[in-house]
């Protein structure tokens, strides 16, 4: 278990997070029983249609998983399934330590054990900073309605949480390479690339995809669940070091130091989101 | 690994992104910088005085001063480097800015001076700074990118005077001197 991993929780979601209670009035958690019944539909849903994976049918993506777990600790318990599927894709549902994660099977097809490790360490960390608990199509599907104000802010709070998860992914992989790596085989279903040539081509595409957030008129770009994946390596870029240094558990992640960091990431994200939304006011 | 002695180096290979840690106990009002030159020639200072920008070049930035008053203590000063690979040079330096005014002398060689390089891989080599030059402004490691294998980390532990630093060729000229 790695000591600090709290302080991996993105910033910029925890103010979200506040933003929705205030506008909200309350905090719209699900019910416990509500999201037991969930879990326990789940369950059922993948042992009847999926494969669970064990040591005994794949122990080298067992062993990747379970290192993942240990790394986190806190005695979550979860089992991995596989379904056929040839999107690249992974999903995870928790009540409280109980979860199952889900994975495509085109992705222990096509991804490094290693870089298996960043997509089970993201779906682990939706279970760590207990993103299940709230949950936005709940809240948007509310008979009464929510404002576009308050549904634009939850959409915010959603991709927010998910670059909270990749970096629990990174801390669980170890390496910015691997994560990169991931992250372009699931944007392009390529592999093979050049590490210096993939990092190019995000760091180009990100600066495009900010010019063009900035200056079309997209009303639909802000309707996302998740960031785009210029946006989540950038991201991850820029926190990379503080977290393989967390993970080194050698005293070289300072707290102090990585909030500073956090704050510069949510700005650049911050600084998107605005954009967007005058942009579509315009 | 550990690069305790002034010359020893390591090749710390394809690495795109470094986190520099300077510590200190003894009661001395260091500062970590870093001048650096890129590919094109371009050369630059990033200090207390100037943060940098891990979004924009020169794409390193030092974190806020964690070291000052002059007093004993667990003292740190970090430099992220996010990339690396338009840099040919990054020259890693401390210095006590107080006697960088002054044109005085700093203690270094009453100091415990040690820099632990991070990489994004998680790979971390100690450079231990290793010298008994009079100075005010240490080098103590070279990130040396200049070849087409990858990087090298190399222990350059020595030291120089300034008297204020009106202009970068000054520093620059103590780095190559």
């Amino acid at each position: 278990m790695i000591k600090d991993i709290e302080s991996l929780r993105f910033g910029y979601e925890t103010d979200l997070f506040r933003i929705i209670t205030a506008q909200l009035g309350n905090t719209p958690l699900l019910a416990h029983t509500r999201a037991k019944n969930l879990l326990d539909i789940r369950r059922t849903d993948l042992l009847g249609e999926a494969v669970r994976i064990t040591a005994d049918l794949l122990p080298e993506i067992h062993e990747t998983y379970q290192s993942c777990l240990d790394i986190l600790g806190h005695g979550f318990s979860g089992e991995l399934f596989v379904r056929q599927s040839m999107e690249y894709n992974a999903s995870v549902f928790a009540h409280e330590k109980k979860f199952d994660v889900l994975v495509h099977s085109a992705l222990l097809n096509d991804f490094t054990p290693d870089e298996l490790a960043f997509v089970f360490g993201h779906e682990l960390g939706h279970v760590l900073f207990e993103h299940s608990r709230f949950c936005v199509f709940d809240i948007l599907s509310n008979p009464e309605g929510v404002s576009r104000d308050t549904a634009d802010i939850l959409f915010r709070w959603s991709r927010a949480s998910e670059v909270s998860a990749d970096r629990v992914g990174l801390l669980c992989c170890g390496k910015l390479s691997t994560a990169v790596t991931a992250l372009f085989k699931t944007a392009s279903g390529l592999a093979g690339i050049d590490m210096d040539q993939m990092l190019r081509s995000f760091r180009r595409q990100y600066e495009d995809l900010e010019k063009q957030l900035r200056e079309a008129s997209d009303d639909l770009s802000w309707v996302r669940t998740h960031p785009m994946i210029p946006i989540r390596f950038k991201a991850l870029e820029l926190a990379a070091l503080d977290i393989v240094a967390l993970r080194q558990q050698s005293g070289g992640f300072s707290g102090k130091g990585f909030r500073a960091i956090d704050q510069q990431i949510a700005g650049i994200l911050e600084a998107i989101d605005i954009n967007a939304v005058c942009t579509r006011i315009q | 690994m550990e690069l305790k002695q002034k010359g020893a180096e390591a090749n710390v290979g394809s690495f795109k992104q470094l986190m520099v840690t300077m510590k200190w106990t003894t009661a001395a009002d260091f500062d970590l910088a870093a001048a650096y030159e890129d590919k094109n020639g371009k050369q630059g200072l990033v200090y207390f005085g100037e943060l940098g920008d891990l979004n924009a070049f020169p794409f390193m930035q030092l974190s806020g001063d964690e070291g000052v008053g002059d007093t004993g203590g667990d003292n740190e000063e970090v430099m992220r480097i996010t990339q690396l690979d338009d840099m040919k040079y990054v020259w890693i330096l401390c210095w006590d800015y107080g006697k960088v005014q002054d044109g005085a002398a700093a203690r270094f060689n009453e100091s415990d001076v040690s820099l632990t390089v991070l990489d994004d891989k998680g790979t971390s080599h100690d450079v231990t700074l290793d010298t008994g030059d009079m100075g005010n402004v240490a080098l103590i490691a070279t990130i040396d990118n200049s070849g087409p294998i990858g990087a090298k980390l190399v222990n350059s532990s020595k030291a120089g005077t300034l008297k204020g630093l009106k202009k970068l060729q000054d520093l620059i000229d103590i780095i190559n001197g």
